[in-house]
């Protein structure tokens, strides 16, 4: 079994009911696998072949989900980018995975075309083809299916490599938990870069049943997100809390009765304020569903909210083993945490990644990083990270990344950045201890950080600093420049009771 | 060339609310805004909040992509196509915080 055959087995029993759709329409599933075919057709023409990395940059449409299927039928493997990424994260994606071809539309085409000495060739997902023979080549379940790149420390973008046992082991698994049937209706919000996406596409096409595309350019329009639940009839929603709580808090999620068709919300990529979670449940009969894993592993554990959970003070439990994986958490010292006990959490069964791109294979279990606590009966609590990354409206940001960018201008000695705030709010604060002399403006550094990194990981914030402080080990004391970030300015008083006045209004 | 208000009060309003005054006077209305990270989903929200309120400009939903925000110019022509006027047209003074410092 591929990944690829779930629509191919689709389009065979369902050809006539809608598949994917977006603002630009709807491709029902025989009008997919026709498309597809058509794009596999001039791929392989195009020579890719086989074990080959095909570059996706384009904003969400059906046409690009029927591009990912025409790399999958070829056996190659595609490699999604970020459409807001700026031309030198593409093209840095584009060589460190040796792409053969990169799919792309509209402006971004003559801009990744102008790229000089890259060896892919490119290819408009938009032009009309003609239709081609079905394309279906076998794929061993270690092939790999898709790469999925993170921010990665020291700059280097990290390619987490997902075979097809990999992505099959999870969409089964979400497929069978959500009993999912052709007449649901899944919201695909988060990117086709976020291992959330998926969860949306292909526990849709496993089931027969739909995925509707929202645009990035809609995934923080918070009334447009509310429209669309309705509208589009979900009974399937995924995403970041992020959103959710935006939705509750400026989009009037809970003015109007929860709608009939929804059946499950589901929620990953960092913690749920429980306050937030209490309101839906009020809200909705729908599950609540909070999904736990980092991009190597995909969701390995879950839980539904329960009553008792929103009785506690915390998020709600990460939950249980999913997907067919073990997990289990290691004390600090060594040895398995028991009951009550906090430690690494760390992952080993069928959706344990490939390893990253260009890199040694992953052997044996996966550490998450992540600390958590054994919960009785035995689920787990999340703690923190263990290291510097944090999540930036579900976006992995490792703050060395966006500290070594601007290190890297000649005005900066020295940079800091922290995390301030929290869920939605949080945002990137960086300290810069200027060259003697010199007085680097925000938007120089901005605009120094955009030339290096996607657009969420360039700092909301710069503070020109006389020096940064230092803990008792010598390290820079993050404690007290997080403290130091939350103490508004008045500018930000005033925004604070603007929000309040008027919110935002797509 | 004449001073355009409109230009100048979106320029004021970014300056103020997502540049920390912009001390160092870098903000043109030819600044990439999105390319270098000045606007996010969250902060163009507030930018829309900003140009409904004070410029009375309501701007279609299929208007909201990317290019009609790559700059203040392409804001400003975007904002004069859907009705809205300077606030100093209207007579009123700019409220914001000038000196958030």
């Amino acid at each position: 079994m591929s990944l690829h055959q779930l629509a191919i087995d689709a389009a065979a029993r369902y050809p006539d009911r809608p598949a994917v759709a977006g603002a630009a329409g709807v491709l029902r599933y025989a009008e997919l696998d026709q498309k597809a075919n058509a794009l596999a057709a001039w791929m392989r023409t195009a020579g890719v072949a086989r074990g080959d990395r095909v570059v996706i940059w384009a904003e969400k449409s059906p046409d690009v989900v029927a591009a990912m299927q025409a790399v999958l039928r070829l056996g190659a493997a595609y490699v999604p980018v970020d459409p807001a990424a700026p031309v030198a994260r593409a093209t840095t994606v584009v060589r460190d995975c040796a792409a053969r071809l990169v799919c792309s539309a509209g402006q971004r085409l003559p801009r990744i075309r102008g790229e000089r000495g890259l060896a892919a060739s490119c290819l408009d997902i938009t032009e009309a083809m003609p239709g081609g023979e079905p394309v279906n080549e076998r794929a061993a379940a270690n092939d790999l299916a898709f790469i999925l790149y993170t921010s990665g420390s020291s700059n280097a973008p990290k390619g987490v490599c997902i075979s097809h046992r990999n992505a099959l082991a999870f969409v089964g698994w979400a497929a069978a938990e959500l009993a999912a049937v052709p007449a649901d209706r899944f919201a695909n919000h988060a990117g086709l870069t976020f291992d959330l996406s998926v969860l949306d596409i292909y526990a849709a096409f496993s089931s027969g049943a739909m995925v509707y595309l929202i645009p990035n350019e809609l995934a923080y329009a918070p009334k447009r997100l509310v429209e669309l639940l309705y509208e589009q009839r979900i009974s399937m929603w995924y995403s970041v809390p992020s959103a959710l709580t935006l939705m509750i808090r400026a989009g009037g999620l809970l003015d109007r009765p929860a709608p009939p068709d929804l059946r499950a919300l589901l929620f990953a990529g960092e913690p749920f304020p429980i306050a937030q979670v209490r309101k839906l449940a009020a809200w909705t009969g729908a599950r609540l569903l909070n999904l736990y894993g980092p991009t190597e592993t995909n969701v390995c554990t879950f839980h539904q909210v329960r009553p008792a959970d929103l009785e506690r003070d915390r998020p709600v439990p990460i939950g249980v083993a999913a997907s067919g994986d073990t997990v289990w958490a290691t004390r600090p010292g060594g040895g398995r945490a028991r009951a009550g006990e906090e430690g690494e959490l760390y992952v080993d069964g069928p959706t344990v990644m490939l390893g990253y791109w260009g890199r040694e294979p992953q052997q044996g279990p996966y550490p998450t990083g992540d600390i958590v606590r054994a919960l009785p009966g035995g689920a787990f609590d999340y703690v923190g990270r263990r290291d510097l990354m944090v999540k930036v409206r579900g976006y992995r940001v490792e703050l060395g990344d966006v500290e070594s960018a601007l290190a890297a201008h000649p005005d900066v000695e020295e940079v800091a950045v922290v995390a301030a705030g929290a869920g939605m709010d949080v945002r990137l604060e960086a300290f810069v201890v200027p060259v003697a002399g010199r007085t680097p403006g925000a938007l120089a550094l901005k605009r120094h950080s955009a030339e290096r990194l996607p657009p969420y990981m360039i700092a909301d914030r710069i503070h020109l600093v006389a020096g940064l402080p230092r803990a008792g080990n010598g390290k820079v004391d993050r404690a007290a420049l997080t403290r130091h970030a939350h103490h508004p300015g008045p500018a930000e008083r005033q925004e604070a009771s603007q929000g309040a006045r008027r919110p935002p209004d797509f | 060339m004449p001073e355009d208000h409109l230009i100048s009060d979106l320029l004021m309003f970014i300056r103020t609310q997502f540049l920390d005054g912009d001390a160092t006077g870098e903000l043109t209305d030819e600044t990439p805004l999105l390319a270098w990270g000045v606007l996010d989903s969250f902060k163009t929200a507030r930018l829309l909040s900003f140009i409904q309120d004070e410029l009375d400009s309501q701007i279609p939903p299929e208007q909201l992509y990317a290019g009609n925000f790559r700059d203040v110019r392409s804001i400003a022509a975007m904002v004069r196509a859907n009705g809205g006027r300077a606030r100093a047209t209207k007579g009123d003074s700019i409220a914001l915080d000038s000196d958030p410092r």
